[in-house]
């Protein structure tokens, strides 16, 4: 199913609500600091507000989200951000090896049944090279990984 | 026998006590740097370590945590770090000041931490290239008296040491200068070095490493540095300024003061032997520990308001 | 000549020469990861440099930082992901040769032009440092606003199609830049009350989310990643031999990416990151066949790759001279050197000379064993990436990808941020908003801004202080350039369009 939208006006419209987010965030600052973004939000604004033309006058109608199987970026979307907001609280070893083994199984699963055997064998793999990885930036690099809230 | 009982009770408390913090430190501690990796905080925390570890008996393990000129990494701990002794954090003066009065939503407080010690010091300097018209800090001061704003004076940072120094030589000379901020101290040299700025006022480790290219001045230090043998100070000059920015560690607010006692020991040793390779580069070594660490604090505090209060109503005004 | 007999004994050590090979191997690994880059490598290795001896301690990091830039473009060509943000423009020309089978060729053609990337660096370092380094003090505030500028009219050149949305993008990197701490002024700007906010949003953070996370996505809807297997016959054309005949058959081009890169890294602050894009761009604006660029153009790999290793010891010359940090990595050198006693200057070539001297020929050293650890940590890599399964690959990418993330600054909240941004990177290149200049406008906007204010206040004293930023004969200059690079693709396009009819009069003269 391919779904044709006019971007540039989408674009545009985006754009302006970007703008408008900095904008309504830009904190409460003298002249210094805030020359040079105010001349930024203008020229976002700029635009975006071309875009919105162009699109109303000349539009050119451009497919989106037409490649592939569109449910698997959200779910692997999903799958990412839980994983990454699962490290702060269980740490990063059990969240890591945990999103990754969902995210493989959920992938494999455009291709082919994802039966026990095949899960457990990820399982494996994934174990493997989640020690492996931990194991050099923990241990050989000292990078302080986070061991989750849980458990301090 | 109820004297008694109070006083074995007790005795078994500060035993207890005592040997629950004489079990301190049984595992590594954190040291959390909250600038870039290769940068004088780092290098002097490299320094430290295998110093400390020696003394403590426990790895210490330095790790960075940049962003805003240490704001985030300072926020952070003031809100996370357990008062337990195996978390501590090098803190900068004036940094800890400038930001909370100057910045809404740093996140943290300048009292929010449990000073251990101040270890160094590095002055500010005010330098000029070697081929500069001004060769005395009273060609400098003249000058810029006929001529407002018009000398230019580089700094590593904005409310920054280098910043409310200028702003403070403002106030004592009664002259108007315009001062430049930059990202650090790195891109100070070549600016100083091309032309690009009158002047700069940064740290005493500039000019002692670019030698004989600059001209030093004044120093912002109660004597003479010894890496700058020939760069007068500004007390000597007439003018009361003294400061630069503090290096030095602190731990959460609440933590035992035996720990912080024994940390503070083990900086002090620490200390006097990096001595050697800190004061050739322009280090000025300090050591303020417990109630002295505080002190420090709130007398920096009150040198600066002067000029932070300047800010302030500058602000308002707008 | 004494000294030279030094170098060369210190250097015949085999240890030093295992330091070298490690260091380049290392650096290759960690360059190809998308999420590690050549500073984090350096400041990781750092700790390890101050048990060695200096000259053992400067040759490791050397050469680390030397295999790293080179290490970015194996994750460009592969994956579409830059390893490095010197790669950026590697993956431009790279991926797609990757997609057509040729990925071997393109490995070759980037390990060719990055050791003599390299080589050229240590030659203008060893030959031409005062000059250059004199230059490189040059630039101050305005020129630096200036070549800000120029780099943004790449934006125009990066986003095919079109330019609007290429500068609406430009425009969001270059606020996403402002978040933060002001620069000048200290105070915070758009931190929406959050103390984290202060740090800003970090280089490499929005290079991986922008870059590797749609990248993820697509692999992810599409079921497979998109590697084809290589052709023998591009499997032939990326031997050594055949990589480098192409690469000297491109003389011109080759020559001038070494010198932009020279030029950009000797400008205390720009590095790999803006040097790749300037050289890729030029390369693209003198090719006579600018259509193919984006499709597969071997000469847009060539300028990459051998402009971004110039850069490694090409950004030593202020380093070594003045003690200025040319590039991001250079500060860790800076800090090992000051360390060691080491201090910038005459003395460093005199004094400490053997090593010195020493130092620098160990970044030629390791830019020529760059040739051999690469093609056969090239066609490994390949292997390993070609054999697994996409749903083995997505989530690996993400976990390193993940990891480098937190190490760079030991924050969960860049990983958030990375992970935000990329998101946003997709859906903006579903509407036609490529990632390429909301990148650049965020290397650039800081630069920009820096330079802008910093003028206008070095001119607080003048009745236009804003004059300030056209009073140099180098912004000038920088002016001028900037002008004709983003009026070059209208000016040939017009050219173009007067030559039409005089070549169709001149067809349709009767023959005498």
């Amino acid at each position: 199913m391919t779904r044709r939208a006019n971007t540039d006006l989408l674009s545009g419209i985006l754009g302006l609500a970007i703008a408008g987010v900095f904008w309504w965030g830009r904190g409460d600052v003298g002249r210094l600091s805030i020359m040079f973004p105010h001349a930024l939000l203008f020229l976002l604004a700029a635009f975006s507000v071309a875009l919105v033309v162009k699109g109303l006058v000349r539009p050119e109608l451009r497919s989106i989200f037409a490649e592939g199987d569109r449910a698997k970026i959200i779910g692997c979307c999903a799958i990412l951000f839980v994983w990454v907001l699962a490290i702060s609280y269980i740490g990063f070893f059990l969240s890591s090896v945990a999103g990754f083994w969902v995210m493989a199984c959920y992938l494999a699963s455009s291709h082919r049944k994802v039966t026990p055997l095949l899960a457990a064998k990820l399982f494996c793999v994934v174990l493997a090279e989640v020690t492996f990885f931990y194991l050099i930036f923990a241990k050989l690099l000292y990078v302080p990984l986070p061991t989750g809230a849980f458990f301090n | 026998m109820k004297r008694a009982l109070l006083l074995a009770l007790s005795t078994i408390l500060i035993v207890g006590a005592g040997i629950a913090f004489a079990g301190y430190p049984d595992r590594p501690i954190t040291y959390i740097i909250s600038f870039n990796p290769g940068g004088e905080s780092d290098i002097t925390a490299r320094l430290q370590e295998p110093l400390l570890e020696e003394v403590l008996g426990v790895a210490v393990n330095v790790n960075h945590k940049p962003g805003g000129g240490g704001a985030v990494a300072w926020s952070e701990f003031q809100r996370t770090a357990k008062p337990d002794g195996y978390t501590i954090i090098g803190t900068n003066i004036p940094h800890i000041i400038g930001q909370p009065m100057l910045r809404k939503d740093s996140g943290y407080e300048t009292n929010g931490f449990d000073h251990i010690m101040w270890f160094h010091f590095t002055p500010n300097a005010l330098i000029v290239r070697a081929d500069s018209p001004f060769k005395t800090l009273k060609d400098f001061i003249d000058y810029a008296k006929a001529h407002p704003q018009v000398i230019t004076v580089g700094g590593s940072g904005t409310y920054s040491a280098n910043h409310l120094e200028t702003l403070r030589l403002e106030r004592e000379a009664g002259i108007k200068l315009t001062y430049i901020p930059h990202t650090g101290t790195g891109p100070l040299a070549p600016a100083i070095l091309g032309g690009h700025l009158s002047a700069l006022m940064n740290y005493s480790m500039l000019p002692a490493q670019l030698g004989d290219k600059v001209r030093v001045l004044a120093v912002a230090s109660e004597k003479r540095v010894e890496a700058l043998p020939d760069a007068p100070t500004f007390k000597e000059q007439g003018y009361d300024i003294v400061g630069g920015a503090f290096r030095g560690v602190a731990a959460p607010k609440g933590t035992p003061k035996e720990i912080i006692a024994k940390l503070a020991d083990a900086f002090t040793k620490a200390n006097k032997k990096i001595a050697e390779k800190q004061v050739p580069m322009g280090f000025v070594m300090e050591y303020a520990t417990g109630d002295e660490a505080k002190t420090l604090v709130d007398k920096m505090e009150k040198a600066y308001s002067d000029v932070i209060i300047d800010i302030l109503k500058g602000r308002e005004k707008k | 000549m004494e000294l030279f007999w030094n170098v060369a004994t210190t250097l015949m050590d085999p240890f030093v020469f295992l330091l070298i090979l490690g260091g380049v191997t290392a650096g290759l690994f960690v360059g190809a990861m998308p999420g590690l880059t050549a500073a984090m490598a350096l400041s990781v290795l750092l700790p390890f440099t101050f048990k060695l001896p200096p000259l053992h301690g400067l040759v490791a990091l050397g050469a680390v930082y030397m295999g790293a830039i080179y290490g970015g473009s194996f994750a460009a060509i592969l994956v579409n992901t830059p390893g490095t943000p010197s790669s950026i423009a590697t993956a431009f020309e790279g991926y797609p040769m990757a997609k057509d089978g040729r990925a071997l060729e393109a490995i070759g053609l980037a390990t060719v032009s990055s050791a003599i990337g390299g080589l050229a660096g240590v030659f203008f370092l060893l030959l031409l440092s005062p000059p250059l380094a004199r230059l490189s003090i040059q630039f101050g505030s305005a020129e630096y606003f200036w070549v800000a500028m120029l780099g943004l009219t790449l934006i125009a050149s990066l986003s095919p199609g079109s330019t609007l949305k290429g500068f609406l993008g430009g425009s969001i990197g270059m606020i996403l830049a402002a978040v933060g701490v002001a620069p000048i002024g200290g105070e915070n700007r758009f931190t929406f009350g959050m103390p984290v906010l202060q740090g800003g949003v970090e280089m490499i953070v929005a290079l991986i989310g922008f870059f590797v996370i749609p990248e993820l996505f697509n692999m992810a809807a599409h079921g497979r990643a998109a590697l084809a297997e290589v052709t023998l016959e591009s499997r032939k054309r990326g031997t050594f031999l055949a990589a480098l005949r192409t690469v000297l058959s491109m003389p011109g081009n080759l020559i001038r990416s070494c010198i932009i890169g020279e030029i950009v890294a000797i400008i205390p602050g720009a590095g790999g990151s803006i040097a790749n894009l300037v050289a890729y761009n030029e390369a693209k604006r003198a090719s006579k066949h600018p259509e193919r660029f984006g499709k597969g153009a071997v000469e847009g790999i060539v300028a990459s790759e051998s402009s971004n290793n110039v850069t490694v010891a090409g950004s030593m010359v202020p380093l070594l001279t003045l003690g200025i940090p040319g590039a991001p990595p250079d500060a860790v050198i800076l800090g090992v050197m000051l360390m060691h006693g080491l201090r910038p200057g005459l003395d460093l070539f005199t004094v400490s000379g053997s090593l010195t001297y020493g130092f620098i020929i160990s970044m030629g050293l390791a830019a020529l064993f760059m040739i051999p650890v690469g093609l056969l940590g090239g066609r490994l890599i390949y292997r390993v990436i070609v054999k697994t399964p996409h749903y083995l690959l997505v989530p690996s990418i993400a976990l390193v990808t993940i990891l480098g993330t937190y190490a760079l600054r030991n924050s969960m909240s860049d990983v958030v941020i990375m992970l935000l941004l990329g998101t946003s990177g997709f859906l903006l290149k579903e509407l036609g908003v490529d990632s390429a200049p909301i990148v650049l406008g965020l290397i650039l906007g800081s630069i920009a801004e820096m330079g802008f204010v910093q003028t206008l206040l070095r001119g607080t004293a003048l009745e236009h202080p804003w004059l300030m930023l056209f009073e140099n004969r180098l912004s000038q200059i920088i002016i001028v350039l900037m002008v004709l690079s983003f009026a070059s693709p209208y000016l040939s396009a017009g050219v173009r369009r007067l030559k039409k009819p005089l070549d169709e009069l001149r067809d349709e003269e009767p023959p005498e």
